[in-house]
């Protein structure tokens, strides 16, 4: 698995062969506070890189969340829509968000880690 | 502290600004020695142009409210005198009139209305005279939360200040609260509404019944027109005195009777809306037992060189720190209504669900502006009523949420809704038309443009805890 990488929209990104898995940060949770309530996109759809591919609700707001690169999901994971607390337990690990089928690797972003 | 400019109003945005600010300011919001926030910040907040900003903080530091340190900020000054803040809360646009002209209009209106100019001279002495035998009775402070400081200025007034102390007739208050103020008793506290004839609401507010007369406490979100509406109806001259040396500490939820009666003894002793002088570490307090967050709960009004040492010692008893939004997300579960979500001047208060707010005597004998028209909604129904929902599964349906029926006609709006963490799931109130406010009715709201499934259902979402029965 590559190393992770990060939007400018508080997500993760992790590329393994041409699959990517996308979550938000533990910034991000952070900064929403309790989440209680998380979207995802359906199975076999297509998104577009910046484009609106879920959205996840703490008690104070709703927030989009963004993929950082094209494709076809894939997969999502439904234990988050079930639990949502467990976005702010393991942000970065077990509460990822989908993974798609990209069709470009270049445009995955090249930023380390934006809050270090 | 956010401040909202109302784009519709006659009232100029730069004074509605001037206004919030100084209520701010006089609620303690942003106490002496305070940072204004940049104008920068207030322009993107406001959607005001950053001139408006800077042209209102000229003209509070020409005030004299605040002072603008050179490279630091602006600051609020902390040797505000009561004149100064006096002065700088009063619009000065009416001063520039000419006063001659002004009278002028008014009696030419009263004359095109086929009054005699005799009969004129004794309409506006009569008016003249009821104003002045009211004086300056009705004190108006900042926020229903700050019961305690209000309570204070009242008691300041009494003693310190020299306000021309006039009694307003209770039948002349009763005129514009639908309240059964003869056997109100003194320190004790009501819910009530300044409403226009057709018994929308302006604002909801708190009157206590003190010593001297009755108390108005307004909301802190402070619409603008408040002072504005309250001195057309009631004819009095409201005077502001600003306390710079008190702070309003409030706390809130089922244990705080335990953690303060450990601090301040004889606390416990209080019912609910309901407040007293207590002695706690060598100074007077004054201790209400009110909040706004559907549980019990305490407001204590405490000097600033002591407020900090007394939330830590809060601290340390078991208390713990907690922000504006938590009481948001406490007072919905509470079914307790905001001024601008769940009431507005297109709701009266039946539609709202607050008949309970309404004496009985004066609802069965009316007589109070916007009177008939509750009446008449108790008789024949209000077209939309003011319901509890809640989403099925998790998903949360916040304000303007549009609300449906099966057959895809809109028949209402969400107020506010959020996650509710002690029912563990999404809650929200709004408005429905009628036949649909049965509790259990299913309804659709449309989130994101997909219609997900709701049911009405009965308010409060959890069960409050007043205490009401201790003497």
């Amino acid at each position: 698995m590559s190393e992770v990488k990060f939007s400018k929209e508080h997500e993760w990104i992790t590329l393994e062969g041409d699959v990517a898995t996308i979550g938000i940060t533990k910034h991000a949770t952070e900064m929403l506070g309790d989440i209680v309530f998380a979207e995802l996109p359906e199975k076999g759809s297509n998104v577009e890189k910046d484009g609106t591919a879920g959205v996840v609700e703490s008690t104070k707001a709703a927030s989009d969340v963004y993929t950082p690169v094209s494709g076809e999901v894939v997969d999502t994971n439904q234990s988050i829509v079930d639990d949502p607390a467990k976005i702010n337990e393991d942000p970065e690990g077990g509460a990822w968000f989908f993974k798609l089928k990209i069709k470009d690797s270049s445009e995955i972003p090249a930023i380390p880690n934006p809050f270090e | 502290v956010r401040f909202h400019i109302q784009q519709d109003s006659d009232i100029p945005a730069s004074t509605q600004l001037n206004n919030q600010i100084c209520f701010a300011i006089a609620a303690r919001h942003f106490p002496p020695g305070h940072r204004l926030p940049s104008t920068r910040q207030l322009a993107m907040q406001t959607g005001l142009h950053r001139n408006t900003i800077i042209k209102v903080y000229r003209q509070l530091e020409i005030d004299g409210v605040v002072e603008a340190i050179a490279g630091s900020g602006i600051y609020v000054r902390d040797n505000l005198t009561k004149r100064e803040f006096t002065k700088s809360l009063y619009s000065k646009d009416k001063i520039k009139k000419a006063p001659d002209q002004e009278a002028k209009t008014v009696i030419d209106n009263l004359i095109s209305l086929g009054f005699t100019l005799q009969e004129t001279r004794e309409i506006l002495n009569n008016e003249i005279e009821w104003r002045i035998k009211c004086g300056s009775r009705i004190i108006v402070s900042t926020p229903r939360e700050d019961i305690g400081a209000s309570m204070l200025i009242a008691e300041d007034l009494s003693g310190t200040i020299n306000v021309p102390v006039e009694v307003v007739p209770m039948e002349e208050l009763e005129k514009i609260f639908p309240l059964d103020l003869k056997n109100l008793k003194q320190n004790c506290s009501k819910y009530s509404f300044l409403m226009n004839e057709d018994a929308g609401i302006y604002d909801d507010l708190i009157i206590t019944k003190i010593e001297e007369g009755y108390l108005i406490i307004l909301n802190a979100a402070c619409k603008d027109k408040d002072f504005e509406i309250l001195s057309n109806l009631l004819g009095s001259k409201f005077k502001m005195n600003l306390d710079n040396n008190r702070s309003l500490i409030a706390i809130q939820g089922p244990k705080s009777v335990e953690i303060l009666n450990s601090i301040i003894n004889g606390v416990d002793q209080l019912n609910f809306m309901t407040g007293n002088w207590f002695d706690s570490d060598n100074q007077k307090l004054f201790v209400t037992r009110s909040g706004y967050t559907g549980e019990d709960g305490f407001e204590i009004s405490i000097s600033n060189d002591k407020a900090e040492k007394f939330v830590e010692n809060l601290i340390e008893k078991g208390a713990q720190l907690i922000g504006l939004g938590a009481r948001d997300t406490l007072r919905l579960e509470a079914g307790l209504c905001l001024y601008g979500h769940e009431l507005d001047i297109n709701k009266t208060p039946v539609e709202a669900n607050l008949r309970w707010a309404i004496s009985k005597s004066r609802l069965l004998n009316g007589g109070f502006i916007g009177s008939k028209k509750i009446m008449n909604q108790m008789q024949d129904g209000a077209n939309q009523l003011r319901v509890g929902i809640k989403p099925e599964g998790r998903l949360i349906a916040r304000e303007k949420t549009k609300i449906f029926d099966d057959t895809d006609t809109q028949i209402g709006e969400i107020t506010s809704g959020t996650f509710g963490p002690s029912v563990n799931g999404p809650i929200a109130m709004g408005y429905v038309d009628r036949e649909f406010s049965k509790v259990d009715t299913k309804i659709l709201l449309e989130v994101r443009g997909k219609k997900y499934p709701a049911n009405i259902c009965a308010l409060p979402f959890y069960k409050k805890n007043y205490v009401k029965g201790v003497n």
